[in-house]
């Protein structure tokens, strides 16, 4: 297992710098210039050129990178172009925010998810089933973004039963912090928990039928019993895939959410980072996520042995 | 030596925004959250990007020499007056004594000749055009400087109203270093807390703040400001109807009849303008030619276009000089619309069948819905526009860094703090502008030479002969500017807003 966990952490230093590569080449290739950011768009094209000259960006492409990289493995993300804050400690303040939104998003999809996937296969083909089902589907099908605004005009405008943006770090602000991750926390999971019923009812379904669920109950085991100690056990192995493919969405869809929301997250830095070519701030964004994703499909990886232990890794 | 008449400036800044209780009590307390549709680059006045929008911040910690009022007068703040000598080579303004900045450090000439030198050498920053003008600074007493001019001119005085001669604490930037824009100090009425994230500005109030109120009560009269970046407009407006927000820095068009509906809240008046243009590349055809770019402006019918946009906050001016700006002058002849006349021009200029073009335009309204409406009018004229939306930064590089383009939408805010800055901004290339690419070097010498002159009265007279050519040249069309408000919760009393709109909250103070 140490050996397994020790190849998949080199797999994820080789995908990041692969991934850093990529992100730098790509972005490169956006219209724009980053002087006019630095600057502003009434500087003269002799200010844009002297800003060009003092931070290196008319330098090779190919220089910019080895340039960047070799601080980078030194642990300095470099400056942003337009702010000239650090990289680094711009990610060590906002990483928390999006966890935490990602976090809270997952929770909710989870606690949602998993109890509905349930109850729906229990009632399958009944009126329950039949509700549970419809709301799954209109829950996947409305835009995050747009469940935000809705979220904030009826909760927080018309009800004023919580506020409408902004964040507040829960090991800070508990209570505080709860309030203001509610609504984006239901936004962005909304979809995913609808997701994770139907994963979740599928595979129940499939392991209702099964021979050892037949004998429990023949048994007279409680059905209860069979449903959470023996059959649930069983139908996780495809629910946890699932979690852990839409946490990395999850990330991506808390990008447009820390906008509607005004939470000033790495996915706020990354759209800030892109409309205003700051390319270092992109690629510690990006490098950022690419890591988180790594690390989940990891910790999904690890979770199967937990949950079926017949599966293990050398 | 010539003297002008000093004002003061709590009766000289516009005192705008909620007038039904303005003659209550000033009330001391409360933290007044506000919203900005943009993440601020910087705190350091000398490094930012976004002139009149900077000073939304900029305004609550910094001070400057002289600030313009709302109809274009100098208003002394850490200045107490100035003076040209008799040739106009020598400003000598003399301070106020007794102001400390926010870290106790007295502000002084020793401070004063520090900052204009600091803004004179400064690299890789915009507002470095702000002191062209300056040839040295120097000391003359302990609160007396002289700033000694290349060359005369009537620029060097609105200059030190600007964003870059906001005066910075020099014992702070020694302190901070390149960091000082994340650790703003000046004498301002409130001083810097923190800065969370591209989140939030929070300021807290300047306990020696050297202003006092008429009743030589202490201000300001809030505890603290907290200055929040939304820029997701839909989400800042939804927190300004939910009371999270109270003071919001832009309400677009669409929203003006909502707030004022509202209860709760008002719309926020003051001289500030958005003024929409359309800019055309010279450099190729069709619109190398007058007679195409006249045409075009013939073509347009501002009126209906001003109304259709912003109702009766549209406005209609000759060019896109707002009567907020001092040069203002009504009786200059602007296009009218007049499609028979476009049609002649498109012929004299050999399209008698009409031409084609791309328009640009950013990713924003109102602009999208301008160029659309301008689509469907010019077709009566011959023009056949095909319109283009870009993101804002693809649209910067094909406009501004690459000129690859037929024409485009514009906008800018005005008044600006000099009419030098309104029309270099638009047709200078060393200033920032000429995005037209045109060559016109008699519309350039004519904007320096009423810049290089002192006196007001000649320099509106310039100014005039500028517009005229501008209007007649047409590198850039006018279409019409629309008044631009701010919304505020009816609670928040005596906001008060410097000529570009951007707010000055000394006396400001939240009803209980």
């Amino acid at each position: 297992m140490v050996f397994y966990i020790l190849r998949r952490v080199v797999s994820v230093i080789a995908l990041m710098l692969v991934m850093s590569a990529v992100i730098f080449a790509t972005t490169t290739w956006l219209p724009g210039d980053p002087a006019v950011s630095i600057l502003g768009i009434e500087s003269s094209e002799q200010q844009r050129a002297e800003v060009r000259e003092l931070y290196g960006l008319d330098d090779p492409i190919p220089l910019q990178y080895v340039r960047w990289l070799g601080r980078a493995l030194e642990g300095d993300l470099g400056r942003s172009i337009r702010t000239r804050e650090d990289v680094g400690q711009m990610l060590a303040s906002r990483a928390p925010i999006t966890l935490q939104l990602t976090f809270f998003a997952l929770l909710v999809a989870v606690a949602i998810g998993i109890p509905a996937g349930i109850f729906a296969a229990r009632m399958r083909g009944r009126l329950t089933d039949d509700v549970i089902s419809t709301l799954a589907l209109i829950a996947s099908a409305i835009p995050f973004f747009w469940l935000g605004v809705l979220l904030i005009m009826i909760v927080a405008v018309r009800l004023h039963w919580l506020p409408a943006s902004g964040y507040a770090l829960f090991f800070e602000h508990p209570l505080e912090s709860l309030k203001l991750m509610i609504l984006p926390a239901i936004a962005v999971g909304g979809s995913m928990a609808a997701l994770i019923t139907r994963q979740t009812r599928s595979a129940m379904l499939q392991v209702l039928n099964e021979d050892f669920v037949r004998t429990g109950r023949a048994k007279g085991l409680r059905e209860d019993q069979v449903v959470l100690r023996h059959a649930l056990p069983n139908a996780m192995i495809p629910v946890i895939t699932v979690v852990g493919l839409q946490a990395g969405a999850l990330l991506g869809g808390a990008i447009v959410t820390e906008k509607v929301f005004a939470i000033a997250g790495i996915g706020s830095m990354v759209i800030d980072g892109i409309f205003n070519r700051d390319f270092p701030v992109i690629q510690g964004a990006m490098l950022f996520i690419v890591l988180c994703v790594a690390l989940i499909n990891l910790a999904v990886d690890l979770l199967y042995t937990v949950v079926d232990p017949r599966i293990s890794y050398r | 030596m010539k003297h002008w008449k000093i004002l003061l400036a709590s009766a000289a800044v516009a005192a705008l925004g909620c007038p039904a209780a303005q003659a209550q009590e000033p009330q001391t307390g409360g933290t007044l959250i506000t919203a900005v549709p943009i993440t601020f680059k910087t705190m350091d006045p000398v490094y930012g990007d976004s002139d009149i929008t900077d000073r939304l911040a900029l305004n609550q910690v910094f001070e400057p020499l002289f600030r313009l009022d709302e109809k274009g007068d100098m208003v002394p703040i850490l200045a107490s007056g100035y003076r040209y000598n008799a040739n106009n080579t020598e400003l000598t303004v003399s301070l106020r004594k007794g102001i400390t900045f926010q870290d106790g450090t007295p502000f002084n000439a020793d401070a004063v000749v520090f900052n204009f030198t600091r803004l004179m050498g400064a690299t890789g920053a915009m507002r470095t055009g702000t002191v062209s003008w300056l040839k040295s600074v120097e000391k003359t007493g302990d609160y007396e400087v002289k700033l000694t001019v290349k060359t005369p001119t009537g620029y060097a005085l609105s200059s030190l109203a600007a964003e870059g001669t906001l005066m910075i604490s020099p014992a702070a930037f020694e302190r901070y270093g390149d960091d000082f824009g994340r650790h703003p100090v000046g004498t301002g009425p409130f001083r810097f807390v923190d800065w969370i994230g591209a989140d939030r500005i929070i300021l807290e109030r300047n306990p020696d703040y050297w202003m006092k109120d008429a009743a030589g009560k202490p201000l300001p009269y809030l505890d603290g400001v907290e200055i929040r970046s939304i820029t997701n407009y839909a989400t800042a407006m939804l927190e300004l109807e939910s009371g999270g927000v109270e003071l919001l820095s832009v309400v677009n068009p669409q929203d003006f009849q909502r707030v004022r509906d509202s209860a709760d809240l008002g719309l926020l008046e003051g001289p500030q303008v958005l003024a929409h243009q359309a800019l055309v590349n010279v450099t190729h055809p069709p619109f190398d030619k007058k007679e195409v770019r006249q045409a075009f402006a013939w073509a347009i019918d501002r009126e209906t276009l001003a109304k259709a946009i912003a109702g009766e906050d549209g406005l209609v001016y000759p060019t896109y000089v707002p009567p907020a700006e001092w040069e203002f002058d009504p009786t200059i002849k602007g296009y009218g619309f007049d499609p028979t006349k476009a049609r002649e021009l498109l012929n004299q200029a050999g399209y008698p069948d009409g031409v084609s073009f791309e328009m640009l335009t950013i990713q924003r309204e109102p602009d999208i819905s301008i160029a659309q409406i301008l689509q469907q009018m010019l077709k009566e004229s011959g023009f056949d526009m095909e319109l283009t939306v870009l993101e804002r930064q693809a649209w910067i590089g094909q406009v501004i860094t690459e000129g690859r383009f037929d024409a485009s939408m514009l906008a800018g805010q005005h008044p600006r703090i000099d009419p030098h800055d309104t029309w270099a901004r638009s047709y200078i290339a060393e200033q920032g502008g000429n995005w037209s690419r045109h060559q016109d070097q008699t519309l350039v010498d004519m904007i320096y030479k009423a810049r290089d002159t002192v006196d007001r009265e000649e320099r509106k007279k310039i100014y005039r002969e500028v517009a005229e050519r501008a209007l007649d040249e047409s590198y850039i069309l006018f279409l019409f500017d629309r008044r631009a408000y701010g919304g505020v919760n009816k609670r928040v009393i005596g906001v008060e807003v410097d000529n570009g709109g951007a707010w000055v909250l000394t006396r400001t103070w939240i009803q209980p």
